[in-house]
């Protein structure tokens, strides 16, 4: 396993883990007090997507060879993928909103900001599942 | 693209430079073993840049090495 794969198993663990704790929390708490305050606060936990660079470090002094030309397409092909899924993701996200509350009605602001946090999360999610994909696949490029 | 496929002998020609394995292949052209790997299996199609390299590492011409075919 590559430093590549290795940061995009990270990534789907933390954020997996990240979903089921916040959404576990909220739940709990919300059988319990009846409201959540406390529970959305374990969403924090995304930051230890930021420490990645520092868990995988790139070897120093080695003549080995860590990533080429083959790593990067593979990246570039899954942000491709990323970004088509994303966008209409979000436009399907958008048209649905609409049809859920009607045009009449109207949203409140914090929605604007979780379909900004919830599309981060998507493309971060999408991303590490096409690069392990990919590598899985043993990157056959249709040729 | 999807009726073409590149064929390549480096496989062969590991063995008749002095059966080298694929780490030592890689570290002469630059890539990762992983990338030998692909290039072999016909997984992966190299850039012409690393085709040259690969080719060179042989000292034979790229046509050795790679040739283009294609499917009916």
């Amino acid at each position: 396993m590559n430093r590549m794969q290795k940061i995009a198993w990270f990534n789907l663990i933390v954020i997996t883990a990240t979903i089921i704790i916040t959404s576990a929390a909220i739940a709990i708490e919300f059988h319990i007090r009846g409201y959540s305050q406390i529970g959305p606060y374990f969403v924090a936990m995304l930051a230890m997507l930021k420490i990645t660079p520092l868990l995988f470090k790139k070897p120093q002094g080695q003549s080995k060879v860590v990533c080429d030309e083959r790593d990067d397409f593979i990246v570039q092909r899954a942000i491709s993928f990323t970004n088509t899924a994303f966008w209409l993701v979000f436009i399907l996200s958008c048209f649905l909103l609409w049809l859920a509350i009607r045009p009449e009605s109207s949203v409140p602001t914090i929605t604007l900001s979780l379909m900004a946090a919830g599309g981060a999360l998507f493309v971060k999610a999408v991303c590490s599942v096409a690069i392990l994909i990919q590598y899985g696949r043993g990157n056959k490029d249709g040729q | 693209m999807g009726n073409s496929k590149l064929k390549n002998q480096i496989r062969r020609l590991r063995f008749e430079n002095g059966e080298i394995t694929q780490q030592q292949l890689a570290d002469l052209v630059g890539v990762t073993r992983q990338t030998i790997l692909a290039i072999e299996a016909g997984n992966y199609s190299p850039s012409l840049t690393l085709a040259f390299k690969i080719a060179n590492a042989f000292k034979v011409p790229l046509e050795t090495v790679f040739q283009y075919e294609k499917k009916n």
